[in-house]
């Protein structure tokens, strides 16, 4: 029974570690973006869904602030509404935490463009796309 | 936590392929009486009524049931010659039999101590096999025997089917290899009609099209947004389904080869349907194509129209696509060049947004001439 005790310990204390590093990956990473060349990447895109979901499962203020810092930036270049459905985890469950940190980070520009990604995002989901 | 299994269902390996037991036991199969039990009718024979011969059992003696099958069967003048009639008729059944047999062995083997009908089992099964391999077509069984692949040695298979081992492993390998040419040879055939199509008249009109379209607000594509009468060719504006449409199927007046007359545009369907008019315009999905199903919208051939589903659409946005659900109301766009992707805007990379988009079809167009080419994978 001890030992069962002991292996679930150390089980757990792996997992949170596992999403500690994980969340640690993802902060690092965004950190290191400065610039966005072109219209950003499907690997860019999938380090901010991947952000995201992460937030959307285990609150982070640090990693939040980077993730909308990194989203200004792409916003900047890329203003393609599905980039809308990125944030789309951390929004869903995490509204009131998430759009406060979102909407200080974007430029004034960039927060009416991302208010028009939204409105078309919205759209297609409703009247769809043929 | 085996004993609610049903009986006569193999559970000892995980293959759908395996379907050696016959039918599953079912309320069909039910003998009429709680301690009446219907023994497998591929071991034990079809009986009077064609299902299977009914025993006796009892909830509290596991072997119970087998005893009684077994008891019946040894007992009946006709019974065996039944078995073997039937199984030497039929080769298919006969390879299932006798990957029952190997299966019984096996199962003896280990637990003979434990059930002491193991003895009588064993002979009869055996017997019946070697009995029924020798009077049925052999050739005709050997095509079936690599469906039953089991774990079973050449030295067992040679003993349950009277020394036929060495040519069902043979057989199987020149299946194999039969197989594979063929797959070869499909492959270059896909490949040249997929060339071929490449440089069809009608192709190389849409790709114009849709590149020359990608800067213009198509009918009332630009409302409710900020641009009127162009847009941004990098800019998608949430229409993609209708604009690959709209250079497949232009309007009248536009002097070009095209797929359609703006007639039979196929108004409404959203992306991640657009297998549905695809397909009735002959385009066909080479994701579903054995040879081809390795393509990926990155080293999918220039000129395929790529549909995706998307893969967190909510719980309203869901289609039905070919009998599955999928979500939407996805992406379609045409790879015009190695690195442009084109719908309502320019990408030069696959439109899989990061994951959130998954390709559900790379559709091309098969010239006829190359259609009676393709030739069937043999299963024997």
């Amino acid at each position: 029974m001890r030992t069962l005790l002991t292996l679930i310990f150390v089980l757990f204390l792996s997992f949170s570690s596992f999403g500690s590093n994980l969340k640690d990956t993802y902060i690092l990473k965004l950190k290191s973006i400065e610039k966005i060349e072109k219209n950003g990447d499907n690997k860019l895109f999938t380090l901010i869904k991947n952000s995201s979901k992460e937030l959307s499962q285990d609150w982070s203020p640090e990693l939040a602030k980077e993730l909308a810092r990194v989203f200004n930036i792409l916003v900047d270049v890329n203003q393609n509404y599905f980039l809308v459905e990125l944030l789309q985890p951390v929004i869903n469950k995490r509204k009131k935490l998430f759009m406060p940190i979102l909407n200080k980070a974007l430029s004034k520009k960039n927060l009416e463009e991302f208010k028009m990604m939204q409105k078309i995002l919205k759209r297609e989901e409703t009247t769809g796309n043929g | 936590m085996n004993q609610c299994e049903p009986p006569w269902r193999r559970s000892v390996r995980d293959n759908p392929r395996l379907l050696v037991f016959g039918d599953t036991y079912t309320r069909e199969y039910s003998c009429g009486g709680a301690n009446l039990f219907r023994c497998n009718p591929l071991i034990f024979g079809l009986g009077e009524d064609g299902k299977g011969i009914c025993a006796s059992t009892d909830d509290s003696d596991s072997n119970e049931s087998t005893n009684s099958c077994l008891s019946i069967f040894l007992n009946s003048e006709v019974a065996t010659r039944a078995v073997i009639d039937n199984l030497e008729k039929n080769p298919d059944q006969l390879a299932s039999y006798l990957a029952i047999v190997a299966e019984t062995l096996h199962f003896c083997q280990i637990n003979v101590l434990d059930f002491p009908y193991c003895d009588d089992l064993n002979a009869t099964l055996l017997n019946i096999s070697r009995l029924s391999v020798m009077c049925t077509d052999q050739q005709e069984l050997l095509s079936y025997l690599p469906d039953i692949v089991t774990p079973f040695n050449l030295d067992e298979l040679d003993s349950i089917t009277n020394g036929l081992g060495t040519a069902a492993i043979k057989y199987a390998e020149d299946l194999t290899k039969r197989q594979q040419e063929i797959r070869l040879k499909n492959r270059t055939v896909y490949q040249e009609a997929i060339s071929a199509y490449q440089q069809d008249s009608r192709l190389i009109s849409t790709i114009q099209r849709i590149r020359d379209n990608s800067d213009k607000c198509i009918m009332d594509s630009c409302d409710g947004t900020r641009h009127s009468r162009s847009k941004p060719q990098g800019t998608s504006l949430a229409w993609c389904a209708r604009y690959v449409k709209f250079a497949m199927y232009p309007p009248r007046g536009t002097d070009a080869d095209s797929y359609g007359s703006f007639e039979e545009y196929p108004w409404g369907s959203d992306g991640v349907e657009s297998g549905d008019w695809l397909k009735k315009d002959g385009f066909v999905n080479l994701m579903d194509i054995p040879e081809m199903s390795h393509l990926t919208p990155e080293t999918a051939p220039i000129g395929s129209i790529i549909v995706y589903e998307k893969t967190a659409a909510n719980r309203r946005n869901r289609y039905n696509v070919d009998g599955v659900n999928r979500g939407g109301p996805g992406q379609v766009e045409i790879k015009a060049s190695e690195n442009e992707y084109i719908s309502d805007f320019i990408n030069d990379e696959p439109t899989t947004v990061g994951g959130d988009r998954r390709a559900i079809g790379i559709y091309v167009q098969i010239p006829p001439e190359f259609e009676s080419q393709i030739q069937e994978i043999p299963e024997r």
